[in-house]
């Protein structure tokens, strides 16, 4: 039988969570956040963000992780496994949130309807996505900060335990549930993409490949991550992807700057165009590239080697990467819906 | 060792025997099989599936068909193939390689600059032409001078103007030259004639970009080089029609639009038009042009 003060926690917690729902709830029914709202958006981050937990942990280690949020205490090795799964919560939802306003903003440009203001609305309302994704990137990092400080206590205290001999292979660690992850990521990145085209009139016979594959900005960034990871070295520990697709994500984002400031003065639109389309192109295939294949690796890498510092460079990748996206989209905004005449 | 007369041997000998009567022969037996189980166990332990895997990969990588693979993998082959990769994405892009993003940013882009160009013109005339039937056209001239002045001529297919209307911001006027009669109102949508409705998107720069930045859903850009002009296809869904507009890459204003009906080319048939429109931006027009001059009977509506 359940105690009393473990009732009380349980209730106080049930209190929370309605005082912020009905908080939620008035601020939509107010009507001055309907601006704000956009259901494939948000289904996205939230799916797509469960899909990419489940790439890099198991069930059984994504329960352990909600359990020690929720104030249960555990070994220092469980306690760092739990706050580097919240770490990597934050950084799923926060890249999820900017790559879901690439795609939006690739829709946007694909659907005809309205005219100059449609096209321009839906523009606007894909940075919708990168809203969500750093609210729930800030409500998974106070777990991961909270863990962290616990874990940074019994560091202190508990020996954490050696490593021995040659380390495990980091391969040994994929499961079944990762698999579930890679499929339920692969099915939420097409439903959005979708559910977006097939219900609005679309250009011509247009299908989202012809949208989404830019040839060239897809083989410069996928080389050039190949080189660079390569170059690297220690491929299988996903870090070497992660900084690989970023490297070569801001060298597609600097050519295709450098061809459209090169063209704007003297060339046909077309040219500028095929520089912003080069530049959008080559930040989604690096941001897909490091949700798919870097990040995951880096945390199977880390379970199995548990070594926090050498996270410092893929951190700063991780969070300041699509930052910078962002930024790019913004301007790639202005770019063409600001008139300049040759 | 430890001597038969030290209290521990005692306690041993205490235990042995009382864990020997405390422990049937059968149990005993059967705790022997699991401690050799156990030990078969750990000096060869059952693998789990995800290990059974990774073995399965590992004898497959080494197997002979993988061997005489393995030279993909080599450092070398990949740092080259990742270069040619990087070279060949350069070279088409320097090539000028397009998909639909590319095509839908230029249609936006130029749009938007049209939509600018044309907000920004000080005069506009513009012929239209509407096919009527057995090679008859009804044809209209447009004149419209900044900031709001619009003069609307209707004519026959022979020029003869049977029809005049003067359009500013405070009043309109119309002329019917064949009765004789002036109309004048405020209020547009009280006396507008049936016979105006085809121009009415075209009777100012300002009804243009209107329905160019909100209602014209645009398709398709092609630019010609060779003549610097521009054409962009947009469609009117209410009118089950389709717009083809030709842009002077110069000045980014009209040249002419052409309207067909859509249904006509979804079918595969020719398309057929419903109008065309020729424009001239910017050129001198004289003032008095734009209000009615006429001394005839005024009817106020």
């Amino acid at each position: 039988m359940p105690s009393k003060s473990h009732l009380n926690t349980k209730l106080k917690v049930l209190v929370r969570i309605l005082i912020v729902a009905a908080l939620v709830a008035a601020v939509i029914l107010s009507g001055r956040f309907t601006d704000f709202l956009s259901g494939p958006g948000l289904v996205f981050v939230l799916l797509g963000g469960v899909a990419l937990a489940l790439m890099g942990f198991s069930a059984s280690e994504i329960k352990a992780a909600f359990k020690h949020a929720s104030g249960r205490t555990g070994t220092y090795p469980e306690l760092q496994k739990s706050a580097y799964f919240w770490e990597t919560c934050t950084r799923n939802v926060w890249t999820l949130g900017v790559l879901g306003s690439v795609i939006s903003f690739i829709i946007a440009l694909g659907i005809s309807e309205g005219g100059i203001l449609g096209i321009t609305l839906r523009m606007s309302k894909s940075f919708l996505t990168t809203v969500y994704g750093m609210v729930f990137g800030v409500v998974c990092f106070v777990p991961a900060l909270k863990l962290t400080r616990e874990v940074n206590k019994l560091q202190h205290t508990e020996v954490p335990e050696a490593e021995e001999g040659r380390p495990e292979s980091i391969f040994k660690n994929f499961r079944f549930d990762n698999i579930i992850g890679y499929a339920l990521f692969i099915a939420v990145v097409g439903w959005v993409i979708a559910s977006s085209l097939l219900s609005k009139p679309l250009d011509g016979s247009l299908s989202p490949s012809k949208f989404f594959i830019h040839w060239p900005s897809l083989l410069v960034v996928v080389g050039g991550t190949g080189v660079i990871a390569i170059f690297i070295g220690n491929v299988a520990s996903g870090q070497s992807f992660t900084l690989g697709f970023a490297l070569t994500g801001i060298i597609g984002i600097l050519m295709g700057f450098v061809q459209v400031l090169i063209s704007m003065s003297s060339r046909p639109i077309k040219d500028v165009a095929s520089a912003v389309a080069f530049i959008i192109s080559s930040c989604f295939v690096a941001l897909l590239g490091i949700m798919l294949v870097g990040a995951p690796l880096e945390d199977h890498t880390f379970k199995v080697r548990k070594k926090n510092k050498q996270l410092t460079l893929s951190r700063i990748v991780w969070f300041v990467f699509p930052l910078v996206v962002f930024f790019v989209l913004a301007l790639t905004f202005v770019l063409v819906i600001t008139p300049v005449k040759k | 060792m430890r001597k038969k007369n030290s209290p521990d041997f005692d306690i041993d000998e205490l235990l042995k025997k009382a864990l020997k009567e405390d422990l049937p022969p059968e149990v005993e037996i059967g705790m022997k099989r699991q401690l050799h189980k156990f030990r078969k166990k750990i000096e060869r332990p059952e693998p789990e599936r995800s290990t059974r895997t990774v073995m399965f990969l590992r004898q497959f990588f080494h197997g002979p068909r993988w061997q005489s693979m393995r030279w993909i993998f080599r450092k070398d082959v990949l740092a080259s193939t990742s270069v040619l990769l990087v070279a060949l994405g350069g070279f088409l892009h320097i090539s000028g390689s397009h998909n639909s993003l590319t095509e839908n940013i230029s249609l936006l882009g130029t749009s938007v600059l049209v939509y600018d160009q044309v907000s920004h013109t000080e005069s506009m005339e513009c012929s239209v032409e509407i096919p009527e039937e057995k090679d008859t056209f009804l044809k209209y001239s447009i004149q419209w001078l900044s900031p709001n002045l619009t003069r609307v001529q209707v004519k026959k297919s022979d020029e003869t103007v049977f029809k005049t209307m003067w359009l500013s911001e405070e009043e309109i006027a119309i002329e019917d030259h064949i009765k004789d009669t002036v109309r004048k109102s405020k209020s547009v949508s009280r006396i507008l004639d049936l016979q105006f409705k085809p121009v009415i998107e075209l009777l100012s720069p300002h009804e243009m970009v209107e329905q160019l930045y909100g209602q014209w859903q645009l398709k398709y850009y092609e630019r010609r080089a060779e003549c610097e002009l521009g054409i962009f296809i947009v469609t009117i869904p209410e009118e089950k029609a389709f717009l083809e507009i030709t842009v002077d890459l110069c000045t980014y204003l009209p040249v002419n639009i052409k309207k067909f009906l859509l249904e006509s080319t979804e079918a595969g048939g020719e398309s057929k038009m419903l109008m065309k429109a020729e424009f001239r931006w910017n050129i001198p027009l004289l003032p008095q042009l734009m209000y009615p001059q006429s001394t005839k009977e005024n009817q106020c509506v």
